[in-house]
């Protein structure tokens, strides 16, 4: 019994012990940016306007073709080698989130995903794309006011 | 001694470590608190159990390859009925594995194929799109050379606070730090490259 009972405990107890040590799943493989962006047909207070290079990207696609984009928030976060971390652009009760983390190793120009977007505590879509640097993954959202909310994902670095 | 024993001396006891005055007290306490007796005896038959299973030569190597053997023999010893004639169950297992294969093939194409929307798989571009709740659809419009990625996103409906801002202390990050401890708590699953 005082065995087991002391097994237990170290076994307990190795995940501390472990995360004392250097961790290399931690390291930093690069940086992502989400943001919100609110397209609508008139124009809007909400926000800032989109810089002009976003704004060319988003008018590249049919289906992001709006009169007026306007940036609600946006979150840079680092890629951690193994471990999944978050991105939250706007700070709400029921905030719009992004989680990601590496599929593989990160190429020169691009890494995959398993990339999640939720809403509060509801998940919404899971998706594994193939990030290219400073081409973003645009999701188009749910009606918003008089538009639509565009998630943006964006591969910013790579280590 | 008529005070309540400790869980150490009720550990001790179970263990059969006590002897002796503390003995004869736990045995008089237990005796009016027949849980304890029934927790003895539970803790004895997994102990028992434990040693058994220690003691028991297992053959786990051996242990498929000894009964496809077994199997061989007993299908060896039954003798052929008729000169040619196969049995409906030969004929099934005749047909049935390519049958299997054509079937995952099949599969496997229409998997690579399939476009509907709704709680589904999409392959498009290596890139595979699913939404958990079957009343939203997705559709993947593949950004070739310069034009970005876009997945249109219907029947997503947000809740009308879902984007109000509120002050930073009004933020309720509950949710997010919930699911990094959760996360944290299976870094042992996590991806290793």
């Amino acid at each position: 019994m005082k065995q087991i009972v002391t097994l237990i405990c170290l076994l307990l107890s190795l995940p501390v012990i472990a995360e004392d040590k250097a961790d290399p799943g931690k390291e930093e493989v690069g940086q992502l940016e989400v943001s919100l962006i609110y397209a609508s047909s008139s124009e809007s207070a909400r926000g800032e306007a989109v810089s002009v290079e976003i704004e060319k990207k988003l008018r590249k696609t049919d289906s992001l073709d709006f009169a007026h984009y306007r940036l609600l928030g946006s979150d840079e976060q680092g890629i951690l080698r193994s471990y999944l971390f978050w991105a939250t652009p706007v700070k709400s009760k029921k905030p719009i989130m992004v989680s990601f983390q590496p599929v593989g190793a990160a190429q020169s120009t691009s890494i995959q995903l398993d990339l999640e977007l939720w809403q509060g505590t509801k998940k919404i879509l899971k998706t594994d794309p193939t990030l290219q640097l400073k081409k973003p993954l645009y999701i188009l959202g749910p009606a918003w006011l008089d538009g639509r909310i565009i998630i943006s994902v964006e591969l910013l670095s790579l280590k | 001694m008529n005070t309540q024993p400790d869980e150490t001396l009720i550990t001790q006891w179970i263990d059969g470590e006590l002897s002796g005055e503390e003995l004869a007290h736990m045995e008089a306490y237990a005796s009016k608190n027949p849980e304890l007796l029934a927790l003895r005896a539970q803790s004895h038959a997994l102990s028992s159990d434990l040693k058994q299973l220690a003691s028991d030569d297992i053959p786990y190597a051996d242990f498929f390859t000894t009964q496809v053997m077994r199997k061989v023999e007993r299908e060896s010893a039954v003798p052929a009925v008729g000169p040619e004639k196969s049995s409906f169950r030969e004929s099934l297992s005749r047909w049935l594995l390519p049958a299997a294969f054509a079937m995952m093939a099949v599969s496997f194409y229409l998997g690579t194929q399939l476009q509907t929307t709704g709680n589904s798989v999409k392959t498009v571009n290596n890139a595979e799109v699913y939404t958990a709740d079957s009343r939203v659809e997705a559709r993947l419009v593949s950004g070739e050379g310069d034009s970005p990625t876009v997945i249109v996103l219907t029947g997503w409906e947000s809740e009308s606070d879902a984007l109000d801002l509120v002050e930073h202390s009004e933020f309720d990050a509950s949710a997010i730090a919930a699911r990094h401890r959760r996360v944290d708590s299976v870094l042992g699953a996590s991806l290793s490259f």
